[in-house]
């Protein structure tokens, strides 16, 4: 009997029960498959809002005082956060010496109906071209390129086209640029110059359906870019604590902020992915020790035969030990594809139900985790088949052909 | 039975068909994602889709009826060949033929076409698992 037997062998053996064998492959799938998604999620999360927090570009951002939560909201999901402040806080921040530059925003919401976007609702972002640091950067192409009084920025999820024409409250814009991705709730706003933004509103009484209360005086928020440090500056946390101790009216967010927000919005549902992972784990590994034990039990008289035809010990445990190897390597490599395949495929929805940011991880990444979740499942395999495939080697051939008659 | 039980298969599949863009992953406007009683729903390009696929979905049932009534080699090829066709229109139709919205981010994008493709795959799937069980009927 070869050694190069024993797989063939193990094999047929695994044709012969199609249905108990395939519950086994899928609960290894189902093992694999939620620990890979739950790494996904997270590391997905994590690129995304280290990506969008690097494209945001600003140290800090101040809105007015108490709509910090909201701000981070909008930044995660791009659903608009409508509150606004006094124009005059802007002068103020600019004027503390440890800033080196700001800019404002200006949050509108489009009308339900708009002929842009069929009933959805989309995130306008007023901001001002002439002290803007945030948003031009974000350009695919020409981020120096001039935006004119009509002409808008749109993030890429929208869907429209450079040179293509929208309305929003009954007025036209030209989209002058599409902005790259950031994985960020921002991918699914408009980008309007504060100017436009303001004539807009004032027009809107007559030319939409609805009018756009937006007095030119109000911003929602001031985008801060701080000093360097050497040359006066201060660090993100110290300077957001003075801002708002010297200007009650305003709260001011760190990119730390945004960070916390992530976490708490994913830990629960990565925790109940991890949990039911780790929860199917040892019943897994239990179902296939007792199906193995069940199978050598029921294959006693083939066994005795094979052992008295000079099998070895060491072929018979093998040919067990290869069977369980198969189930697990099959369920290990299914579980991957599918959870890979699920997470592609609802990436968006993930990221809209969790409220996180959502960018793929790097191949490099990916490839590790799959196969770290492929290597412990089929460890678990060749583990919980351990006991039944030395029971099965030990069988004296005689007893065990007279025991399986 | 193996006939009986392809059939099925390609009823349940059929039904998912429908209660996947009215229910389990509505398309813009509908299900859970209906606006508000008395506002309303508005134009979306995916409402074509919406019919096409409950169309497509009925077929499929019908599709799943033929081996489930005659268990015969024939009838289960054809079934098979038809589900096979059937699973490139659930997909043809919101990618080619009928659209859906524009915006990434609306429902009948993220939910309602990745759910879409992955029954166009089981699909294919139960197709070509229809063709092997077809050999086996008398």
């Amino acid at each position: 009997m070869t050694i190069k037997a024993a797989p063939s062998l193990a094999l047929r053996d695994l044709a012969r029960r199609p249905v108990r064998h395939g519950l086994l492959v899928l609960c290894v799938a189902a093992v694999t498959g939620l620990q890979l998604a739950a790494f996904l999620i997270d590391a997905a999360g994590r690129r995304g809002l280290e990506i969008g927090l690097e494209r945001l570009g600003a140290d800090l951002v101040a809105v007015p005082r108490g709509e910090d939560g909201a701000l981070t909201d909008t930044y995660m999901t791009g659903e608009a956060s409508l509150f606004y402040m006094d124009r005059a806080l802007l002068g103020r921040v600019a004027a503390m010496d440890f800033v080196e530059k700001v800019s404002s925003q200006v949050f509108i919401k489009s009308l339900s109906g708009a002929s842009c976007c069929s009933a959805w609702s989309v995130f306008l972002i007023g901001f001002d071209p002439e002290t803007d640091f945030t948003i031009r950067p974000w350009l695919s192409a020409d981020p120096s390129r001039r935006i004119g009084p009509d002409q808008i920025l749109v993030g890429p999820a929208l869907g429209f086209e450079e040179g293509q024409t929208v309305r929003f409250y009954g007025r036209p814009f030209t989209v002058a640029g599409v902005l790259a991705p950031s994985g960020m709730g921002l991918d699914s706003a408009v980008f309007i110059p504060n100017r436009s933004a303001y004539l807009m509103a004032a027009e809107s009484g007559v030319k939409a359906e609805k009018k756009l209360d937006l007095p030119p005086d109000r911003v929602s928020a001031i985008t801060i870019k701080l000093k360097p440090e050497e040359e006066g500056g201060l660090p993100d946390w110290k300077a957001a604590y003075e801002l708002e101790m010297a200007i009650k009216e305003i709260s001011v967010i760190q990119p730390l902020d945004v960070s916390k927000k992530l976490s708490a919005n994913m830990s629960g549902t990565l925790k109940s992915l991890r949990s039911a992972g780790y929860a199917i784990w040892p019943i897994t590994a239990i179902f296939i020790g007792l199906v193995f034990a069940m199978s050598a039990s029921e294959k006693r008289r083939e066994i005795g035969l094979l052992r008295a035809l000079g099998a070895t010990r060491w072929f018979v445990f093998r040919s067990i030990l290869a069977e369980a190897s198969i189930i697990a390597a099959a369920g290990a490599a299914l579980g991957c594809l599918v959870s890979i395949g699920l997470v592609a495929a609802f990436s968006r929805a993930i990221s809209l139900s969790l409220e996180v940011p959502f960018y793929w991880p790097e191949n490099s990444a990916l490839a590790s985790a799959a196969a770290v979740a492929f290597f412990l499942s089929l460890l678990t395999g060749a583990l919980a088949a351990l006991h039944p495939a030395a029971s099965a080697a030990n069988m004296e051939p005689y007893e065990a052909i007279r025991r399986g008659e | 039975m193996q006939g009986k039980a392809f059939g099925a298969v390609i009823v349940v599949l059929g039904l998912l068909i429908i209660l996947t863009p009215w229910y389990i992953f509505p398309v813009c406007g509908k299900g859970r994602h209906a606006p508000p009683p008395g506002t309303p729903i508005g134009v979306h390009g995916c409402h074509k889709t919406l019919k096409a696929e409950t169309v497509l979905g009925l077929v499929t049932i019908g599709v799943g009826f033929v081996p489930i009534v005659w268990p015969r080699k024939k009838a289960a090829l054809g079934a098979a060949a038809a589900t096979m066709v059937l699973a490139v229109l659930v997909i043809l139709f919101p990618t080619a033929i009928t659209g859906m919205c524009k915006v990434k981010t609306m429902p009948c994008l993220t939910g309602t076409l990745p759910a879409l493709w992955i029954l166009t795959f089981i699909m294919a799937v139960a197709g070509a698992g229809g063709l092997l069980v077809a050999r086996k009927l008398p």
